[in-house]
């Protein structure tokens, strides 16, 4: 009888629901990188991966445990590379992880990896919220059992991902919205009957103690992996809410926490502490194991990649992103190149060059893509290119001309750097996906033609390429014609007053590289009334520009004016001008200066007039769609050739004046003023030419890299 | 050449100008994704199956050794349990051997006993007669040997009665001192020769009393009572020396006085 009463006491504990405090002690781990190192020799001692394997099977030794991995584990450490992940999957494997949440880095391997690597593996790879075709490619939650009760964990990965090319185009994963991913995990597991419920997340602190306040089910978040700041710019470890739910960061990669929890009706953090690595003799058949895996895998990759592919000529080369960039630029012909801040590591290369230092010396593994930008919309990624590693831009100029906010460049960058810039640039970018990675392209190189191994790349600037810009014009001519006695029209001038419809188009042919620039421009200006010819002009101009200084530059100037249809008597009156001088540009205003003579070649051939040449021309751009441009082409003449008299010295200067209303890229409206004036010095004869035209412009361009 | 032809060819092919323009979306981009995702799968599957390989290949040969020593420990333990039934074999004719022997002697040694215990009888008979017969001869000589040491403690009191009286008359005549000295040694001599002839009674009393104690065996008793008489004889003996040697040393003095 006297043992009754505490009979039915404990019996009414037993039924009230409340089990006293049950124990689970948690291992936790993080960013752990894939780190192996490529060497055996001293590996327990030395490896990172190792020591971390031998201090969580030290800490089983103390009891059961659970061991949950928070991500960013498989990527980019050069063994986890090289296996694909392979090698930590065996890792979680022997060390008995139950659960690693699929993180950023995580998915540089590849959706379809992992999901071949889950196949067969213990070690569950967990994310609710990256779905294809709006089921989640992982598991979003898994049930643990300790001591009879049953506890959920879901895992949310952070948004910050990207999906290589390839399984972007098959595959359409996206990350669903966290909050709608948990309370469709939380409304599954009502069904399951269980007891706890925590979350495995990637996301930031400020968002999971709003999630811990939206979902008083939760009852612990264990955050790490792509968490990348605190409150208040300060990693946190630790956080609990007034209810004593807690926020558990994971921040610190070269050791494990350990977290020690009790189960009653919440869930209690009773301990949280972190381990560094550390060395421990482990014995036994599971780790011996490993040791013998992760021993073939080094073995394998020092056999594979440790051949030596070229060497450096007994100099030491740094490999870095500076040369990656000129490769770049050289293997895919662009004239600029873009990677990100952290793409390659630097690595002192002596003598011997191995695959095996490509691969620890380079970040990313995103294919290169090709694509074109504007010069202005390289303008507006100014901010953005800071933050970047760029080659072929220097100072606003490309092959050390400024950049030219209507022309495109060429760019080669990753994949990363592409979505970057679309995003910044909010539009649709057609690209070409080399399907080469740097590795890839590093790897070509040294096989080959050994570009990284160049001591300079000025070569690169100067490439010649060449552009070919087509200005066609189709207009409505109102020519009115003053023209005092006994003056002749210059060739290809109209003779009288008319109204008609004509074309005028030009070509410019430029072919250039950073220091020389050729350009040859045929220009037709045709005109036609029934049978008249109003405006018959064929000139075919050929300009050399030096382009020492981006303002002043030295030219050279050869054209020839003629007609497109032979004139009255079968005649085709030819005239040739030789100029040379200096090219002033700046960003309204362009203007040559320079002397040289013109000459009358053909129907009738005359002696050459020296003179001075003068050419202005003035674009301004304003209310995004209007352009104002004004031309002046002046040649004064001086001859001293007393054979001819009559023609000694004249002056000839043209001035357009055009407004033209751009409505779409190539194609636009424009009013033009055309005024040509020939003054004859020694008879005082004068020709003046003055049009007003208005004409529907298109204007397109090529470029020949 | 027809101008008007060409005028509108010189409008209509630069219109006609596209950029270098690659659709990643389109299908041949995709064909080309699958191939870049299939050759990455078989890379891994190719570096996996050469790891899995070459463990296969070791466990293989793991296991063959284990064969082989498997083998070899099946051949010892057969070596072994033939040997082993032959030694017991062997075990159990000597044993059998042995057990023959065994209640041979046992015959014999119960005849053995059986004598021993009879001849035990008779030495145990012939032996207590002995002891009894030393036990009167001791009895015997202590009767005597008492009544020697009674007429020797009777003398000697007398003699000391007699010296003490010559004491007090030496004392009372200091001018006989020569005579005195020379009656007293006279006496000392005597004493001296009857400790002796004590002392060597004594220690032929000791003697026989050993050798009838090493006789009879069994007069530990009777030896110790023996040996505290001898041990009283031996007092009574120191202290007739220290009487001696006090009268020696009064007849110095008596003749130093002199």
């Amino acid at each position: 009888m006297r043992y009754a009463l505490p009979i039915v006491l404990a019996a009414l504990f037993y039924f009230n629901g409340e089990l006293a405090g049950s124990d689970l002690r948690i291992v936790i781990t993080s960013n752990l990188k894939g780190g192996f190192l490529s060497e055996v020799e001293g590996q327990e001692d030395k490896d990172p991966m190792l020591l971390l394997g031998q201090t969580i099977l030290n800490e089983r030794k103390t009891g059961d445990v659970l061991y949950i991995d928070l991500g960013n584990s498989f990527y980019p450490g050069i063994i986890a590379k090289y296996s694909f992940g392979s090698a930590v999957m065996d890792f979680f494997r022997h060390m008995n992880c139950a659960m690693t949440l699929v993180s950023s880095a995580d998915l540089r391997i590849g959706i379809n990896t992992l999901e071949f690597l889950q196949k067969g593996n213990p070690t569950l790879l967990m994310s609710g919220n990256l779905t294809r075709n709006g089921s989640p490619i992982f598991a979003p939650y898994t049930i643990h059992t300790v001591r009879d009760k049953r506890i959920a964990f879901i895992a949310l990965s952070s948004r910050n991902i990207l999906l290589d090319i390839a399984e972007k185009n098959l595959y359409q994963a996206r990350m669903e919205d966290e909050i709608l991913t948990l309370k469709n995990a939380l409304s599954l597991l009502k069904k399951e009957a269980v007891s706890h419920i925590m979350l495995l997340s990637g996301l930031d602190d400020d968002i999971n103690l709003a999630l811990l306040k939206e979902f008083s089910g939760i009852g612990l978040i264990i955050s790490g992996s792509d968490n990348s700041g605190g409150i208040f710019n300060k990693k946190i470890e630790r956080a609990e809410l007034y209810d004593g739910r807690a926020v558990i960061g994971a921040s610190r990669s070269s050791g494990c926490y350990i977290l020690d929890l009790e189960l009653g009706s919440g869930i209690k953090v009773s301990d949280y502490r972190y381990i560094p690595s550390k060395r421990y003799r482990i014995e036994g058949s599971p780790y011996r194991d490993f040791i013998s895996r992760i021993t073939r895998w080094k073995e394998h990759f020092v056999s594979e990649h440790g051949k030596v592919l070229a060497v450096t000529g007994g100099k030491t080369i740094v490999f870095n992103d500076e040369r990656v960039l000129n490769l770049l630029r050289d293997r895919f012909n662009t004239e600029i190149s873009i990677l990100g801040d952290n793409a390659v590591t630097p690595l002192n290369l002596d003598e011997k060059i191995r695959e095996s230092d490509l691969l620890f010396s380079i970040n990313t593994n995103y294919p290169v893509f090709i694509y074109r930008l504007s010069g202005s919309d390289i303008m507006q990624m100014q901010p953005l290119l800071k933050t970047f590693r760029v080659s072929g831009v220097t100072d606003g100029k490309v092959q050390n001309y400024n950049l030219a906010p209507g022309r495109f460049y060429s760019i080669a960058s990753t994949q990363s750097i592409y979505d970057e810039t679309q995003y910044l640039l909010k539009k649709d970018i057609p690209f070409v996906n080399t399907w080469m990675n740097i590795h890839d392209t590093a790897l070509e190189d040294l096989k080959g033609k050994k570009v990284l191994l160049l001591n300079g790349y000025g070569y690169l600037d100067r490439r010649f390429r060449a552009t070919a810009d087509i200005f066609l014009s189709g207009f409505f001519n109102n020519t009115s014609v003053e023209m005092s006695y006994g003056a002749k029209p210059p060739a290809g001038s109209a003779d009288k007053s008319l109204k008609h419809l004509g074309t005028e188009d030009r070509i410019d042919f430029t072919v250039y590289n950073s220091l020389h620039q050729f350009i040859l421009t045929p220009y037709i200006f045709y005109e036609k009334e029934n049978d008249t010819y109003i405006h018959n002009l064929l000139r075919g101009t050929l300009v050399y520009n030096l382009n020492l200084d981006h303002m002043v530059k030295p030219y050279h100037k050869s054209q020839a004016d003629s007609v497109v249809i032979s004139v009255a008597d079968n005649r085709r009156p030819t005239t040739l001008r030789e100029t040379a001088g200096v090219n002033i540009a700046g960003t309204i205003v362009k203007g040559k200066a320079g002397a040289g003579f013109e000459k009358e070649v053909h129907d009738p051939q005359g002696p050459p007039v020296y003179g001075f040449e003068t050419i202005l021309n003035v674009e301004v751009k304003f209310l995004s769609y209007f352009t104002y441009n004004l031309n002046i082409d002046s040649f004064m003449a001086y001859s001293t050739v007393k054979i001819v008299l009559e023609e000694k010295g004249y002056r000839r200067i043209e001035v357009e004046n055009s407004m033209t209303f751009k409505f779409s890229q190539s194609a636009g409206i424009a009013v033009k003023h055309k005024w040509f004036r020939y003054y004859y010095i020694r008879k005082n004869d004068k020709y003046t030419n003055s049009q007003v035209i208005a004409s529907f412009d298109l204007k397109t361009d090529f470029k020949i890299y | 050449m027809n101008k008007p032809l060409f005028l509108i060819f010189l409008f209509v092919v630069p219109s006609c100008a596209t950029y270098i323009h690659a659709d990643g979306r389109g299908e041949i981009e995709k064909i080309k994704s699958q191939n870049h995702i299939i050759r990455n799968r078989l890379i891994l599957i190719e570096r996996r199956n050469s790891i899995v390989e070459e463990e296969n290949i070791a466990r293989i040969r793991e296991i063959q050794e284990k064969q082989a020593q498997y083998e070899n420990l099946a051949a010892e333990k057969k070596a072994l349990l033939e040997k082993s039934a032959s030694d017991m074999h062997l075990m159990n004719e000597k044993y059998r051997n042995l057990e023959e022997k065994s209640r041979i002697l046992e015959k014999e040694s119960s005849r053995k006993i059986q004598d021993m215990a009879l001849l035990n009888r008779n030495l145990e008979g012939t032996l207590g007669s002995k002891i009894l017969m030393l036990n009167e001869e001791i009895k015997k000589r202590e009767l005597n040997f008492g009544n020697e040491m009674e007429r020797i403690k009777k003398e000697h009191a007398r003699n000391v009665y007699e010296l003490s009286i010559k004491a007090e008359e030496l004392k009372k005549t200091i001018s006989n001192d020569d005579d005195i000295i020379h009656s007293l040694d006279l006496d000392l001599s005597e004493l001296s020769g009857r400790i002796k002839k004590l002392s060597g009674e004594l220690m032929n009393k000791n003697d026989i009393i050993r050798g009838l104690i090493d006789l009879s065996g069994a007069g530990k008793d009777r030896e110790e009572e023996l040996r505290r008489l001898l041990s009283e004889k031996e007092k009574e003996l120191i202290e007739s020396k220290k009487r001696k040697d006090i009268i020696e040393m009064e007849k110095s003095l008596k003749k130093g006085d002199k």
